[in-house]
């Protein structure tokens, strides 16, 4: 197992090299750092402004490969990716190209949000949603499958947007239950028990199909009918024997969703006013913040593959057949 | 198990035996605590008014800030010399500064204006906010010595102050900045520097060394004059902007670059704003991206002097009281206008721009709509000092003034005729829900220069127009659009930057004016950094730009077409020297002054030429609007509104969020807003119900079964 966390680990350097090259290669394609510099300096900033800021934050230097250099080390090493690179892997981030604050500071002002709103959402409507499947396994063919799947495709088929401007206007602006937004640090859940409310409910369609697929394929198996036979009552063969063959695809389902917890909910964040790292990203795109843009890629691919990782590890737990090589 | 235990062991300390019932009342509590206030936890006492902010605070550093959303803060905690007037955007009052100083002009042997000084005399008994920064915390007294440092920072080149450049009339101002780049790149080769690469040049001493500022005299502890190289009156207008106010240089030191965070308190000059001002910010709920709070500065000196700044401005209807009467401001970040719009409604927020969105909910015409009045609410429409504008590039071999004689001329025509084409009035109704004026000219309402009669001739009024447009495009060599090179409709490229669905449907309205006259506009779409490098690198032949006025003189928009000016503001290259020569004349004039002048005519005599500023002013816009290097759209227009418990909420074009002159009857706001937020408890009742009646079937047949 050892050995194959290590192979794992060491793929992980040629994906982070990627995504950050994938990254360089887009964003200076539609952007440039003079852009990046107006961004910060206003509209009305003199070139000299722009060009000092520049130099100050070293974007003077060509992206990828400096020509101008006399070495092949230093035309590789005088670029803007290279200086990057080399301070993502001591996982330094330095300062906001945007408002020249720490980027880890606001990497840990933002997770802590971010990790209150998303944790329950991924939690709860797991369990929702699971419990729902069992239901529709459990009443197949009645009514109550039928309209699991109704309102599973129906709920798949709204686009989150639409959740969270109905929410906001149902049980805030209608029937003043919840705060439209906000956030305070002393009163999270008060402030985040709608956008849980609504990201639950965004969540359950889908996986709510999904979980009946892989329920009412195990209600089918030998294993149910043996224990039915043995006299075994519903709930110990739903909770006991049903849950736990379809523990995989709930595992693998559920771990993939973990980078997002830290990542966040980019909507959610932005209509409630969550100060999250969602919300960041999506400011930092919008300010043209490379700086940020690049921390944060490189956070989501490191937690990305982690999942990944975990994901594979976690198969052996649940399934003794299951080796890793 | 653990949390059955709990609640089973908390039901019987509440002596209830039910655990179940318990539960119930549980859930029941915690629905009924549940509210929509989104001030939980906010101190109730005293007067606050909240408010919003989109875009986070970016620097509040007031010699490099030149956003409007860093202003709202800078303007309640530094204050400039003198500042405009509240209810006259056109007027300035003083504000450190005793009075408003006459320039006193020299002239040389020669007739020619060889230097002109502004007198200031300060007040005295202003001090700074206490700050860690001072000795023993406590805020020291301003003086004149911190306008002379406040004025060198600016010359300084690494302040990167964005007015520089229309400071440079301060005499000796760039040599100045050269000695200090000069000096600071010796000592920054110097031993301190070698050992330490974070050490700090303090710039206090820096300045010291570097001498004095020729453009800037200490008269005495509260006085100084001001000395410019040559006439420029539009000098009191940056200086009412906050990018010289009263800065001390101990905070620009003491929280230098170099300094680390270590708590969301802020430690560099660029977010600690230490100034003189009616607020200050309270560090321990400053989350720039989050929520800001100011608070009142009890130190204040307007709370003791009557002066033009510190005492509401009193009109026949409005009574004149001491300003600042908020105990607190509240920002809270809504990156959703919709939200914003909502909290608003229920009455959380105090103050909010109409969103577009909501125009038709919100107005009937012009008017708010019923509702809205019997809510209480309140409207003020304000036209921004800006314009919109479709801009040509003039250098353009189809659209442009170029070498070819005949040919430039023929593509003025055709500029002429696509500005005839397009329906300005009508793209406002539909398109803006009449959140614009249709500009005849650069200049907007409010500027002096700004003509309500003018009509532009090349500017759309009704079908005609387009008989006229077809006229001049067969003059242009264009008859019915068709390019006689091609055979086909002539094809122009219109450069725009796309942020979203919405914005494809604005530019399509132009492209659909144009097509009635033959000229097929293909739109080229752009991400807004795209788009701005297209325009900086004249790689368009039209594109789409608006520009708003730092001050309201009219030189700060017809400078945007001075030939010098490219590559920016100046986006459209745009050369024409008789502008030019009435833009330099008018430059440095006052309103109504008369100026006289030398040309040569025709046969090479001298002749004697006089005109006023306004002259001059109309002489500018003719040509332009005969050159037509640019398509005018339409000025802004936006509608504040505000509750009925907001006082003296009043429109001001450059006092962009003026909140130090409000006022608010918080009892009104509690009792209006605790009437319109009533909970519905219904909804649940229905919804519980609902459940109940779904599930028992397939509950009973279950039990059935079973049993």
């Amino acid at each position: 197992m050892s050995a194959y966390i290590f192979r794992k680990t060491l793929v992980t350097l040629p994906v982070l090299f990627g995504t950050q090259l994938l990254l360089f290669l887009i964003f200076f394609t539609v952007s440039s750092p003079t852009d990046i510099a107006r961004r910060v300096k206003g509209p009305k900033a003199k070139e000299e402004v722009l060009q000092r800021w520049i130099a100050e934050k070293g974007y003077d230097k060509p992206v990828f490969y400096n020509s101008q250099a006399t070495s092949l080390k230093t035309k590789v090493q005088d670029t803007i990716f290279f200086s990057y690179i080399s301070k993502l892997c001591t996982f330094s981030f330095g300062k906001s190209d945007y408002d020249d604050q720490p980027i880890w500071w606001k990497l840990k002002d933002g997770v802590g949000p971010s990790l209150f709103l998303t944790i329950p959402i991924i939690f709860a409507s797991l369990l929702i949603s699971i419990f729902i499947s069992m239901l529709a396994a459990m009443f197949r063919d009645t009514y109550i499958d039928r309209s699991t799947v109704i309102f599973s495709v129906t709920a798949m088929s709204v686009v989150y947007f639409l959740y969270i401007v109905a929410g906001q206007f149902l049980f805030s602006v209608q029937f003043k239950w919840f705060p439209v937004s906000g956030w305070s640090d002393e009163y999270k859940l008060y402030f985040a028990a709608l956008p849980i409310l609504i990201g639950c409910i965004a969540n359950i369609g889908e996986s709510t199909r999904f979980y009946r697929t892989i329920m009412l394929n195990e209600i089918h198996a030998d294993y149910i009918r043996t224990a039915r036979a043995e006299g075994l009552g519903d709930l110990t063969i739903l909770f006991k024997h049903l849950l736990r063959n379809a523990m995989i695809p709930i595992l693998t389902r559920v771990i993939m969703l973990l980078p997002y917890m830290f990542t966040g909910s980019l909507l959610l964040e932005s209509f409630f006013g969550i100060p999250g790292l969602g919300r960041l990203t999506v400011d930092a795109i919008n300010f043209n913040d490379f700086s940020t843009i690049s921390a944060v890629v490189y956070l989501s691919a490191i937690l990305y593959i982690a999942a990944n990782l975990i994901n594979d590890l976690s198969y052996t737990v649940v399934d003794p057949r299951v080796r890793l090589s | 198990m653990q949390l059955a235990k709990t609640l089973s062991y908390s039901a019987k300390m509440l002596s209830i035996n039910d655990t179940k019932i318990f539960l119930v009342s549980l859930i029941y509590g915690l629905f009924m605590s549940c509210s929509n206030n989104p001030y939980p936890n906010e101190e109730q006492k005293g007067k606050a008014l909240y408010t919003t902010f989109k875009s986070a605070v970016k620097n509040l550093d007031p010699q490099q800030s030149y956003t409007m959303v860093d202003l709202a803060y800078l303007r309640l905690c530094y204050e400039p010399l003198v500042d405009y007037h509240y209810l006259d955007s056109q007027k300035l009052v003083p504000a450190l500064a005793k009075t408003i100083p006459e320039p006193q002009i020299s002239k040389d042997k020669d007739g020619k204006v060889s230097e002109v000084r502004y007198s200031f005399s300060l007040r005295q008994g202003v001090h700074f906010i206490d700050d860690a920064c001072f000795e023993e915390g406590k805020g020291r007294e301003l003086t004149a010595y911190d306008f002379e440092y406040a004025f060198k920072r600016v010359a300084d080149p690494a302040t990167n102050c964005p007015i520089y450049d229309s400071l440079s009339f301060i005499k000796g101002f760039k040599d100045f900045g050269k000695q200090v780049s000069i000096l600071r790149d010796m000592k920054k080769a110097g031993k301190e520097f070698q050992q330490n690469t974070e050490a700090y040049i303090n710039t206090a001493k820096l300045y010291k060394d570097a001498g004095n500022l020729p453009g800037l005299e200490v008269t005495g502890k509260y006085s100084f004059d001001l000395i410019l190289s040559d006439k420029y009156p539009q000098i009191l207008y940056w200086l009412a902007m906050r990018f010289v106010p009263a800065i001390a240089h101990e905070a620009v030191d003491y929280y230098h670059p170099e300094k680390i965070m270590k708590s969301n308190e802020p430690v560099n000059f660029n977010l600690r704003a230490v100034g003189t001002g009616p607020y200050k910010f309270l560090w321990s709920e400053f989350r720039k991206s989050q929520k800001v709070t100011m608070v009142k500065n009890q130190q204040w000196w307007g709370q003791k002097v009557k002066s033009p700044i510190s005492i509401f401005p009193a009109k026949k209807t409005v009574d004149a009281r001491p300003i600042a009467q908020m105990d607190r401001i509240v920002w809270y970040k809504e990156s959703e206008s919709l939200t914003k719009f909502n909290k608003f409604m229920q009455g959380y927020y105090d103050v909010n721009i109409l969103p577009p969105e909501k125009v038709n909910e919100a107005l009937a015409g012009q008017e708010l709509t019923e509702d809205m009045k019997d809510r209480g609410i309140k409207m003020n429409k304000s036209v921004e000092l800006s314009i919109r504008y479709i801009g040509f590039n003039m250098q353009d071999n189809t659209v442009g003034s170029i070498e070819d004689k005949e040919q430039s001329v023929r593509n003025k025509k055709l500029r002429q005729a696509l500005n005839l084409a397009l329906n300005s009035e009508e793209f406002i109704r539909v398109h803006l829900k009449g959140m614009g004026i249709n500009a005849q000219s650069p200049l907007p309402p409010g500027i002096n220069g700004y003509d309500p009669d003018y009509k532009n001739p090349f500017k759309y009024t009704d079908d005609s127009s387009l008989d006229k447009a077809r006229q001049l495009l067969v003059e242009a060599g264009y008859k019915d659009g068709i390019d006689p090179k091609t055979g086909k409709p002539l094809e122009l490229s219109f450069t725009v930057a796309i942020k979203s669905a919405e914005d494809e449907n604005l530019y399509q309205f132009f492209i659909d004016c144009w097509q009635q006259i033959g000229i097929n506009v293909k739109l080229d779409k752009n991400e807004f950094n795209q788009f701005q490098k297209k325009v900086y690198g004249m790689n368009y032949q039209m594109y789409y730009w608006s520009w708003a006025a730092d001050y309201p003189d009219p030189e700060n928009f017809l400078f945007i077409l001075y030939s010098k000016n490219f590559p920016t503001p100046n986006h459209s290259e745009f050369n024409n020297s008789e502008y030019d020569k009435y833009f330099k004349l008018m430059e440095t004039m006052a309103d109504g002054e008369t100026r006289t002048w030398q040309e040569k005519d025709s046969q090479g005599n001298t002749i004697v030429k006089k005109a006023t500023r306004e002259e001059l002013i109309r002489k500018c816009i003719d040509i332009f609007a005969e050159e037509t290097p640019w398509i005018m759209v339409y000025h802004d227009v936006y509608f504040q509104l505000y509750h009925d418990w907001v006082k003296d909420v009043k429109n001001h074009p450059l006092f962009t969020y003026p909140y130090h002159y409000y006022d608010i009857d918080t009892e009104r706001r509690q009792s209006k807003r605790a009437e319109w937020n009533q909970k519905s408890i219904w909804p649940l009742y229905a919804l519980s119900f609902g459940f109940l009646i779904f599930i028992s079937p397939a509950l009973l047949t279950y039990y059935r079964e079973r049993n």
